[in-house]
Parts: structure tokens; C-alpha cells; sequence
């Protein structure tokens, strides 16, 4: 060899490289694959295989111990699965499936490993967090007392949501269920939120969609992205909502709140039932194997609100569930009803109607964020939904009758336009200042003099104007999170004045 | 019949042959039997297979861990 070469630091490295590797000969337990079919292979052997460990296949391929039989062992291959032999040796690991997170994975794209997939290099590893794992216990436990704003109108104002909570967004498809989740993720932008958006058999296409979406807006500063898209194998995407989880717990134990969004468990359920009937296990009603509801239980009874012994972190979920022509008791979606604490329902009739978000107010529920509800937004929106009520069944009766006394009339005209203000658009979200300000006029019967269609741009001007002339009364209201009694006043002068401002606005007299 | 099966790249010799079955002796079960196997593919070392457990001091084993260990890097 010339001396040139010798020196040249390529082959310097090399030689420091290889002295370091390990090739110690290590006493190892394996087994020999039986039989592969369908991503699912029979290995015999691997005495003392822990249930959910990982197996070394050879050529950095892994898989998953599932089915502990007498004489065998099942498991789902992760990732690919070319070139696999009958008689190949496959090797126990040890380990638990666990994932590998530092600080770095915010604003990154990974799979359901860990290992990035967004081409900007592989990721440091500072701590393996476990997939499986049991929820936090009572003692670690606080009861939800601080909200999580969505930035939307309505979820803010009547389903409103609380850190460490569990809800669930229910619909049919393109009723704008992810619409919701990423307009929650896009309001987290200097909230102290991080956010988990884990994508679970959507298309790729939409994956680049979202990724893009967030990458502009500057969300995935703040935001990891979880993927197992619908051409990934089964035990992928069913290992993606566990994998985000871990990432989530990652910053919960750094005493951090986190959102995480599932979208969508439908899938993930479809995922575990290709797999349960590949492993040959009994299937249950709709094919699904016995233990569905566990496999969501136990994912999102992990979502907790510490107290502040145990750091005093979060992880609030949003779990999706895609329903068929409305039918909410279908399997799966009562399961995750049941589990979650509380639903935003959509509906497709709404959206079609021109009613975005569509959520159905009257069926959505959220069972604990109340008790995280700010004051301000107590004190506006509190007799909203009892308002909206009233007005969907006074409407319902005026179809029938073409005479309405005064009153009735004014009830619906108020209805109709407290209605329109819950209108907006998914990526607009608004400060929690801002939405007090727009349902202030709109249930104090400011908008009453307001053409009904015109209230989106009246909406739009009125926030500016109040940004330009009011902004320590914003501040106020941002600060204190209520309304004193000499500021309602005020409020009341404000939007006074700029409706005399803007006449365009007004109800032309025919 | 308790049975180690020893892998290697050419026939061992006696002395060879008595020192393996020592060693497993001594390591695994006193009254295992010996199955010899050659497989020219393991280029050279040895391999020991008692039930699933497995001992691979082979060459084969050696550059694939090198090769991998090297493509992490």
C-alpha cells in the first residue's frame, strides 16, 4: 500500500473503526423460524421468550413476540420482511419494546420504531422509553383544573377541554374530525403545549399534507410526528399510537403537559384485527378479537394529569374515531365513548349545511373540562348551550307555523346568530380574550341589529378594530381570565361603537 | 438423550474433539452427547447449540457483527 493512502483520513477512520467493534461471542437463546406467511412467522425454540419482547430476525429486522405457545412462538415481523427463510436462526434480545427519544424528536417525523423517516438524519438517543406500560395509579393522579384551548369557538365555549383529559372526536369521513386536532395543535403555539400527532393508516399523500401544513405554519417547533401510514405492515400501525405515547411520557416525566392526538383508532383497531386473525386467535363481534377494548384502554388510560409530586405534568389525548353512515354503536365507537372522558360529535348534515365545525352541540359532551373552564368564558358562554337549545327546538316548531309572536321571533333571530358566530375556520384559531369578545356580543344581543350572513366579516373586522383600539382590554381579560363588573360595560361602548362604525353591516329595511 | 450440536468449518481432530467435549461438559451437562457438524459457509471458529441456547464464536457471526456494527456508525 502507498504511503498516501495510508495517511488518507478515509482509511485512518477505518481502521480506528473496526478495532472498536465488539465481537465478543455472546451465549444467546434462538430458535428456528417454522413457518412465515402473512407477516406472521412460527419460530421454534426461543425458550423463556418474555410475551412482547423483541426478536432479533437477522439483518437488523426485528419482530414481536405475540402468541407464547407450547412447543412454538409467534410473532409479527416489524418493518420489512423480504428474504426471510424457512430454517433461518432468530435470536432473543432481551429487551421490551421501547422507543428512543431525546429533546431533538420535536419537530421531527418518525415511524413506529422511533427511527426517523423525514430524511434529516438519525436522531440521538438520551433515554428508552417502554411501549407497554401501566397508567400512573390514583396517588400520582390531580383532578383536570387547567384548560386546554382549542382555539375553536365552539369546543372552547361549551365542550371546553382540560390538560390530562381524554376526548373524543367522533364522525363520519370528511366531516372535518382532523380539521379539529390540527387547528388544537396550531392553537398550542406559545401555550406551553407539546404535541404528539400520531397518524395511524392515513395516506401518505395526507401525511405530507399535514406535515407541510405544520412545517408552515411553524407548528412542528413544538410537535413530533408519529407515523404508520396505510402502506406500512398491520403491526406497525398498531405499534404507532404506543410509540407516540412514549414519546408523550418522554416530556410528562420532564413535568411538561402534553397533547396527543390519535387519528385515527378506527384503523389502529383494523390493524389488531389483521393481526389477531393472523395469529390465529378467536375472533369476537365484527371480527375483532376479545381483547379491543383492552388495547384501547390501556393506550388511553395513559393519559393523565400528575400532581405535583410527580412533577405536575400532563398528557391530554384526542383520540379519533371514524363512524359508518352515523352509527355511533357500532363496536368500536362505543368502546372509545365509554373510555374517553367525553365526544365532539360531527356531523355530515352540518357540514353540508354550511356548519363549520360541524359539531353536533347537542350531543358532544365533555364530562371534566368544566372544572378547567376559564372564568371569563364561564361568564359569556354559560347559558349558551341552553340557549342553542332552545333554539334548534323553537326552530324545529316555526317550520310548522308562519305567524310567530314578537318574542319567538326575537328568541330564533337571536339563535340564528349565535350560531353563525360558532362558524370558523379550522386553521383561525382564536385566543381565549378574542372568543369572549366575539360570544359577549353575540349572547348580550349586539348582533341582533347585524345581518345574519355578514356576521363572518363582521367578526373579522370587529377583532381588528378591537386589536387597534382596545388592547388593554384584551390584555385584561387574558390576564385576570374574567370579566370585572366595570369592564362589561366597556365591552358593551366598544362594539356600540364600532357597529355605528360599520353600517355595511347593518339589516337592510326592504 | 441430551445432545450438543458443535459447528464447524473442517472436521476436527481427536485431541480437538476431547477438548470441546470437556469444556461442555464441564459448561453445559456432564452426560451431553456430541453431534459434529461441518459447514464449510461458517468460514472458520465454532459454534455450540445446546436446546436454544447457542454459544456462536464463529467467523461468519464475527464479520456479519462487523458489518453491521460498521453500518451504524
Amino acid at each position: 500500500m502507498k504511503k498516501s493512502q495510508l495517511s488518507s483520513p478515509a482509511a485512518f477512520d477505518l481502521t480506528g473503526l473496526v478495532d472498536k467493534v465488539k465481537v465478543k461471542p455472546l451465549m444467546a437463546s434462538v430458535g428456528q423460524i417454522l413457518a412465515f406467511a402473512d407477516g406472521v412467522v412460527k419460530v421454534s425454540g426461543l425458550d423463556k421468550v418474555q410475551a412482547g419482547e423483541l426478536v432479533d430476525l437477522g439483518e437488523a429486522r426485528f419482530g414481536l413476540a405475540l402468541n407464547l405457545e407450547e412447543d412454538s412462538v409467534s410473532l409479527v415481523v416489524l418493518g420489512n420482511n423480504k428474504d426471510l427463510k424457512v430454517g433461518d436462526t432468530v435470536k432473543r434480545t432481551g429487551r421490551i419494546l421501547s422507543v428512543g427519544v431525546s429533546d431533538k424528536i420535536l419537530g421531527r417525523t418518525v415511524d413506529s420504531l422511533g427511527l426517523a423517516i423525514d430524511g434529516k438524519g438519525d436522531l440521538p438517543v438520551t433515554k428508552y422509553m417502554p411501549l407497554e406500560k401501566v397508567a400512573p395509579g390514583v396517588m400520582t393522579r390531580k383532578s383536570v383544573t387547567v384548560p386546554l384551548q382549542t382555539g375553536t369557538k365552539a369546543i372552547d365555549a361549551m365542550i371546553p377541554i382540560g390538560r390530562g383529559q381524554r376526548e373524543l372526536i367522533i364522525g363520519d369521513r370528511s366531516t372535518g374530525k382532523t380539521a379539529i386536532a390540527l387547528g388544537t395543535i396550531l392553537n398550542q403555539a406559545g401555550q406551553d403545549v407539546l404535541c404528539v400527532y400520531v397518524c395511524i393508516g392515513q395516506k401518505r399523500s395526507s401525511l405530507a399534507q399535514t406535515k407541510q401544513l405544520l412545517e408552515e405554519r411553524g407548528a412542528m417547533a413544538y410537535t413530533t410526528i408519529v407515523a404508520a401510514t396505510a402502506s406500512d405492515s398491520a403491526s406497525q400501525q398498531f405499534l404507532a399510537p404506543y410509540t407516540g405515547l412514549a414519546i408523550a411520557e418522554y416530556f410528562l416525566d420532564q413535568g411538561k403537559d402534553v397533547l396527543i392526538v390519535y387519528d385515527d383508532l378506527t384503523k389502529h383497531a383494523q390493524a389488531y384485527r389483521e393481526i389477531s386473525l393472523l395469529l390465529r386467535r378467536p375472533s369476537g363481534r365484527e371480527a375483532y378479537p376479545g381483547d379491543v377494548f383492552y388495547l384501547h384502554s390501556r393506550l388511553l388510560e395513559r393519559a393523565c394529569r400528575l400532581n405535583e409530586d410527580f412533577g405536575g405534568g400532563s398528557i391530554t389525548a384526542l383520540p379519533i374515531i371514524e363512524t359508518q353512515a352515523n352509527d355511533v354503536s357500532a363496536y368500536i365507537p362505543t368502546n372509545v365513548i365509554s373510555i374517553t372522558d367525553g365526544q365532539i360529535y360531527l356531523e355530515t348534515d352540518l357540514f353540508n349545511s354550511g356548519m363549520k365545525p360541524a359539531i353536533n352541540v347537542g350531543l358532544s359532551v365533555s364530562r371534566v373540562g368544566s372544572a378547567a373552564q376559564t372564568k371569563a368564558m364561564k361568564q359569556v358562554a354559560g347559558t349558551m348551550k341552553m340557549d342553542l337549545a332552545q333554539f334548534r327546538e323553537l326552530q324545529a316548531f316555526a317550520q310548522f307555523s308562519s305567524d310567530l309572536d314578537d318574542r319567538t321571533k326575537s328568541q330564533l333571530e337571536r339563535g340564528l346568530r349565535v350560531n353563525e358566530t360558532l362558524k370558523q375556520g379550522w386553521d383561525q384559531p382564536l385566543s381565549v380574550a378574542e372568543q369572549v369578545m366575539v360570544i359577549f356580543a353575540a349572547v348580550k344581543g349586539l348582533l341582533d341589529e347585524v345581518e345574519q350572513d355578514k356576521i363572518p366579516a363582521w367578526e373579522k373586522a370587529y377583532l381588528q378594530y378591537l386589536h387597534a383600539t382596545e388592547p388593554k382590554l384584551l390584555e385584561a381579560i387574558t390576564q385576570a381570565q374574567k370579566i370585572t363588573e366595570d369592564q362589561e360595560p366597556k365591552i358593551k361602548k366598544a362594539i356600540e361603537t364600532f357597529n355605528e362604525m360599520h353600517q355595511e353591516f347593518w339589516i337592510r329595511e326592504n | 438423550m441430551e445432545e450438543v450440536i458443535v459447528t464447524t468449518a473442517r472436521n476436527l481432530t481427536k485431541i480437538e474433539i476431547v477438548t470441546v467435549e470437556k469444556l461442555i461438559h464441564q459448561r453445559f451437562s456432564p452426560t451431553a452427547a456430541l453431534k459434529l457438524v461441518v459447514d464449510p459457509a461458517v468460514i472458520g471458529g465454532i459454534k455450540l447449540r445446546f436446546g436454544s441456547e447457542e454459544i456462536d464464536a464463529t467467523v461468519l457471526t464475527k464479520l456479519a457483527t462487523v458489518n453491521q456494527q460498521l453500518l451504524k456508525v
